[in-house]
């Protein structure tokens, strides 16, 4: 393995290959195609696990013929992904990918590698090549913060989620079971335990067996940003922080009494096996199995694409045990690193365009939509309307938009509003936000883009801090470890440098509020 | 001055008469030490990077030395991890050894002992088959077999009414499944070894025993064990040469979150940093580490053999 490595690193002695700048080939702004003669775009991302192969989407073969820019496939498919990833960016300069398009970069590695040079800055190309994201950012003034390096320079763009509904986690409940078992939505934690109990015995496909799941999630960090709220817990820069009350100091939660509830509650919940044991081991496609084989009775997931929602409502969540609740949700850029340039791109303006035309209405409708007339056709008003057979489709819509287009599964570079998010927020995922609503009224900070050194530190303390928790947190849930060694666990945390990881971002916080 | 010249002379005529002379030897040797050079010494360059803060637009030579120095050893050692990882991993390969080693000899044995051609050749085909399978294959039988709830060995528990254990999902029982598949992975594939010196004993020898009035218990004992002893060491001291170094893909596929306190071993810890990560610095870092300790223990299992058993490595 090492030897490996040590032969991956001396492929990165290769020389430095200058980057040719050429405006010639572009075309007039505006215009398809965006070049006058022809260009090839290598592209590396992440095909997700719903995702038909790439090359053979009816976006991108569209995409290519009116664009004029062929485009040479490098997608790498989701299990395995952060390995060819970090390959990827250790290939060295000459044989990077010109394109990163979903690729999630998170923001260490945005800092990293715009620091090293690998992504170029945007930002001034931007004003030029990418007219429709700049109106965006100035539409959308939180963008900007996000996406911007503490530098002043642009690495990489986010995706524009314009829908509130798009950004929550929503609580699906079976009300087919509910009514089966003549029981009412549960509001409380008290009523949780029954409903859930309920459904434990509950066969609701009748094979004789006890193969329903009460209660579920994709894996256990969904699980515990999910119900933390519940605990009056918050996601403070997307970490696990608690806002005091006047907003200006900032504490985390993971040693706190509520987290250590949190904590006793799903032990409890998982020794009486409403809790899917899946939860710590399985792959995102066998809980998208689930959703979609319905064989859950409640569980969080964004929208309803994945799953026939018929027997489906969104819940609002459950009181009884904290008097504060809070929603988590994402910011409008809410995906980070969806898109980015790399040094070897020979023709960065044609890519900044390539990648501009999809944050525009029509563009957003070629990316979220397919082709025309094939698998969407427009209303009365104009806007795009999926032909039958799509958010119908018994697979689930996500599945069957993901046969065509790339974004499905989330982390693609794309401009979601109103007028084209009908497959993520449909009538009933709506209704499930309307669930949600009361529960988002308070200040929340998005995670922001560190310089390098802290974003080095960061990473050190953040890394280690996630794995500790993660690994105690399903020791404390499967009984494992007891709660008579919560004080260790806090012990060690504090060992591992909380205090300095939450300085970090207090010390953000206090910039902010100068 | 002339002596020197002639002896210099005489030595390149030699060199030059034992290499025409043996060709066809050194032509073998050719791809072994092209092999060694490519994949063992080459590689050795890039060590510097446990000294250096990598950056991948400079490469390994251009890439700045980390300040201080041992900065990612020093990271290493005072993460919460460090002393947790090394025993792990000493663990891991010391139980391999422990009860990996003996498990052939043993097969070995036991198939000397069947008279009955057919079922001895069936017995061992059976067991040397699953060396064949790959790891991954091995790994996603253990997750069906081990299985909390359709798991067979979890149902047969059941059925005895005993409790269903979390057998993929616990630090406790990740040792013993990983030393214990390997054991039926490898069992049988290195018998042969020892079947074949089993075979190799002179048929007179038995006989003499026999006419002793031996039992089969102490012809194994006082015929069998000693006339294999010398492969026993040869293969002790070779698979002593691999101490530290086994064990990183099947503990990585084998690992989750419930079980890391004992599956996260130094190599799935440079693994995750390095390669995921991309801090090829700290990976190489702690990969060194690793090769350290290796080295004392190989020095140490060889000083042991030798003083002991009177054979070593060097």
């Amino acid at each position: 393995m090492k030897k490996l490595l040590c032969l991956v690193l001396a492929l990165l002695m290769l020389p430095v290959m200058a980057i040719g700048e050429s405006t010639a080939v572009l075309n007039t702004e505006g215009e398809m195609p965006i070049v006058t003669e022809p260009v090839t775009l290598s592209i590396f991302g992440k095909q997700g696990a719903i995702h038909a192969d790439w090359q053979t989407m009816d976006f991108f073969t569209e995409y290519q013929k009116m664009t004029g820019v062929t485009l040479d496939f490098q997608q790498a498919p989701s299990q395995g992904y952060d390995e060819a990833k970090a390959l990827m960016f250790a290939s060295g300069v000459g044989a990077y990918p010109d394109m990163l398009v979903a690729a999630g970069l998170n923001g260490s590695e945005i800092i990293r590698y715009g620091e090293e040079g690998v992504l170029i800055p945007l930002e001034e190309l931007m004003e030029t090549y990418a007219p429709n994201y700049t109106a965006l950012m100035e539409k959308y003034p939180d963008i900007e913060g996000r996406i911007t390096a503490p530098d002043g320079h642009i690495y990489a763009l986010a995706a524009v989620i314009a829908v509130p509904a798009a950004r929550t986690a929503k609580i699906w409940c079976n009300t087919a079971w509910l009514e089966a078992n003549g029981l009412e939505v549960p509001t409380t934690f008290e009523e949780l335990e029954e409903v859930l109990r309920a459904f434990k015995t509950y066969d609701a496909n009748g094979n004789g067996e006890a193969d329903e799941i009460p209660i579920a999630a994709a894996d256990l960090p969904s699980w515990l940003t999910t119900t933390a709220g519940m605990f009056g817990l918050q996601y403070q820069f997307g970490q696990e922080m608690n806002l005091s009350d006047d907003g200006k100091t900032l504490t985390t939660w993971l040693t706190s009494d509520e987290f250590r509830q949190l904590l006793e509650w799903t032990a409890k919940i998982y020794a009486e096996g409403l809790l899917d044991p899946d939860i710590f081991t399985q792959e995102y496609s066998e809980f998208n199995a689930k959703m979609s084989g319905q064989m859950m009775g409640i569980f969080f997931n964004q929208a309803d694409d994945a799953f026939d929602s018929t027997d489906y409502i969104g819940i609002a969540p459950f009181a009884g045990m904290s008097e504060d609740i809070y929603v988590q949700s994402g910011p409008v850029a809410r995906d980070m690193g969806t898109f980015a340039i790399t040094c070897d791109c020979e023709y960065p303006e044609v890519a900044l365009r390539w990648i501009d035309y999809l944050f525009s209405d029509e563009g957003s409708y070629l990316e979220r939509y397919g082709i025309e007339g094939k698998t969407w056709t427009r209303d009365e008003d104009g806007y795009p309307v999926y032909v039958d057979g799509i958010l119908d489709n018994p697979n689930g819509s996500g599945p069957t938009i993901a046969q065509f287009t790339f974004w499905p599964g989330g982390g693609a570079p794309q401009y979601l509003n109103e007028n084209n998010c009908i497959a993520v927020t449909s009538d009933t995922t709506q209704a499930a936000q309307e669930a949600l609503n009361p529960y988002m009224d308070y200040t929340l900070y998005a995670e922001p883009l560190f310089d390098a050194d802290t974003n080095s530190r960061l990473q050190i303390l953040g890394n280690d801090i996630d794995t500790y928790v993660r690994s105690s947190a399903a020791k404390f849930i499967r009984g494992e470890m007891s709660f008579d060694e919560w004080d260790t666990y806090c012990q060690t945390l504090e060992g591992m440098g909380l205090q300095e990881w939450v300085g970090i971002y207090q010390e953000r916080l206090d910039s902010y509020q100068q | 001055m002339l002596a020197k010249q002639s002896t210099g002379q005489r030595l390149k005529r030699r060199l030059r008469r034992d290499v025409f002379a043996h060709w066809q030897l050194l032509a073998l040797l050719a791809l072994p030490l092209a092999w060694y050079i490519i994949f063992c010494y080459i590689p050795m360059f890039g060590v510097q990077l446990a000294f250096k803060s990598h950056k991948v637009t400079l490469g390994i030579w251009q890439s700045p030395w980390a300040d201080p120095l041992f900065k990612h050893f020093s990271r290493y050692f005072s993460s919460y991890y460090a002393w947790s990882t090394i025993w792990n991993t000493l663990a891991l390969n010391l139980g391999c050894l422990a009860i990996g080693f003996p498990a052939p000899i043993l097969l070995a044995l036991i198939l000397n002992e069947i008279d009955n051609v057919r079922f001895r050749k069936t017995l061992q085909n059976v067991t040397y088959i699953p060396y064949f399978l790959s790891i991954v294959v091995v790994v996603s039988m253990l997750k069906l077999f081990c299985d909390e709830r359709y798991g067979v060995i979890n149902i047969l528990l059941q059925a005895l009414n005993l409790q269903a254990l979390p057998l993929m999902e616990s630090e406790r029982y990740f040792r013993p499944l990983y030393v214990l598949s390997n054991v039926w992975q490898n069992m049988g594939w290195n018998a042969i070894i020892y079947v074949a010196a089993l075979a190799g004993i002179d048929m007179a020898l038995y006989e003499a025993a026999t006419i002793d009035g031996a039992t089969r218990w102490q012809k194994i004992l006082h015929v069998s064990l000693p006339c294999i002893l010398p492969t026993i060491v040869t293969m002790l001291i070779l698979r002593i040469g691999q101490l530290m170094t086994i064990g990183f893909e099947k503990a990585l596929l084998m690992q989750n979150d419930m079980n890391i306190g004992t599956s996260e071993i130094i190599s799935t810890l440079v693994y995750k940093n390095g390669i995921q990560n991309g801090d090829y610095s700290y990976a190489t870092a702690v990969g060194l580490m690793n090769s350290a300790v290796n080295l004392v223990l190989i020095v140490a299992a060889n000083t042991f053999c030798r003083r002991t058993l009177n054979e070593s490595l060097w």
